[in-house]
């Protein structure tokens, strides 16, 4: 299968496991959830449906750059700082309550695990 | 694909992603929403046309309006208020169209023999209604009240959304006051509604909708505006078929009864 396509769907499935997680498990309704019109009863939330979306959201956007540059290990190096940078950033902002929602230090953690993870992957597994 | 074009669809990207990250938040709401507060119920009835007070050669002894046996909300006030304020309106429509009165009684048993004796007609209302559920459902989940693992006890708390649809009879019958031997009677159709509710409130008792009436103005608002409708369009049906023209031809059959059963 074409890298590129491949890249694009397991970004896309990234994206929709994050949705999910976000739709089963967590009590409140999110912003984009009420701008949609999703409507939903969860009696109950779930802690790892605080970060596992995020996770998922993160792995997704970096699948999504190396659709878009062929491999990860193609993306630029000013493009994946500004990547890490977004990523981190947001969170940040949130804590400064800047952005709508909760910045947390292990949200950070959890990009920076699942970042320097993906990373790995494309060091270990070199392109042909 | 031109290196331009990598390099704006990444920030096109990073964009969209910061949007998404953002928008994951919990929703905020601007202000705090205006409490919803209960609907009183409000009855209400004036009779088409008014005929001069006795103009019909007829008593009537009325009993109040009362649910079929078979409905288990008839306790809940919602209900309760609807057969009280009927009895009233009933009153006042059959006094417009120029029958003599006597009541309205609780019950057959609150009424004097003399009231008995001395009227024409014994008239019941049974308000036959069916408050179906099936379209309400029910979400219970599990939630851990002490222990763990093995000795974990759990609850169960439900939630529920979705729609009644309530639909019955109109039965209306005429007697003769001290047999309460029947000689007319009418069970008229009511037309189907639908109710649908909202709810925000956890309960711990599966379809049980006490609570629900008694705590939450969204459940029970929708029905006191589907009652008000009922109001009407029974009175109308009442109005209708309880024609001074039609009943005064039922007086000789209480004579008749009267007579054979020695009053």
């Amino acid at each position: 299968m074409n890298k590129r396509l491949l890249y694009l769907l397991l970004s896309t499935l990234c994206l929709l496991i994050g949705v999910g997680v976000y739709y089963f498990f967590k009590k409140d309704i999110l912003i984009y959830e009420s701008f949609i019109g999703i409507k939903k009863s969860n009696i109950q939330g779930y802690s790892f449906a605080n970060w596992l979306p995020d996770l998922c959201w993160e792995i997704s956007f970096l699948f999504m750059l190396c659709a878009i540059w062929g491999n990860w290990r193609l993306v630029p190096l000013s493009i994946k700082v500004a990547t890490l940078s977004v990523i981190v950033g947001t969170e940040l902002v949130q804590m400064l309550g800047w952005l709508p929602g909760t910045g947390d230090i292990k949200d950070i953690l959890v990009y920076f695990i699942g970042f320097s993870i993906f990373t790995l992957l494309f060091l270990i597994k070199r392109p042909k | 694909m031109k290196n331009w074009i990598k390099i704006l669809l990444s920030f096109v990207v990073i964009i969209v992603y910061a949007t998404m990250v953002s928008s994951s938040s919990k929703k905020k709401y601007s202000g705090k929403p205006a409490p919803i507060t209960f609907k009183v119920s409000n009855y209400e009835y004036a009779p088409p046309t008014q005929s001069s007070v006795g103009s019909t050669d007829l008593k009537i002894l009325l009993l109040e309006p009362r649910f079929n046996e078979k409905f288990k909300y008839a306790d809940y006030r919602i209900f309760n208020d609807f057969s009280k304020f009927m009895a009233g309106d009933i009153n006042e429509s059959l006094t417009a169209k120029g029958y003599t009165v006597r009541g309205p009684f609780e019950n057959y048993e609150g009424a004097l023999y003399t009231d008995k004796v001395e009227s024409d007609l014994l008239l019941n209302v049974q308000i036959d209604f069916d408050l179906n559920d099936q379209n309400v459902i029910w979400n219970g989940t599990e939630i851990l009240v002490s222990g763990k693992r093995k000795t974990a006890v759990y609850n169960t708390q439900y939630k529920f959304s979705g729609f009644f649809v309530l639909s019955g009879k109109l039965n209306l019958s005429l007697s003769e006051p001290i047999t309460k031997e029947k000689i007319w009677v009418k069970n008229i159709p009511l037309k189907q509604r639908k109710i649908s509710i909202i709810s925000s409130g956890v309960y711990k008792n599966l379809r049980d909708y006490t609570a629900a009436f008694e705590a939450e103005p969204s459940f029970s608002n929708p029905f006191v505006t589907t009652m008000q409708d009922y109001y009407k369009e029974i009175l109308d049906i009442a109005w209708t078929n309880l024609d001074p023209n039609e009943l005064a031809s039922l007086k000789k059959y209480t004579k008749e009864i009267r007579e054979k059963k020695k009053y």
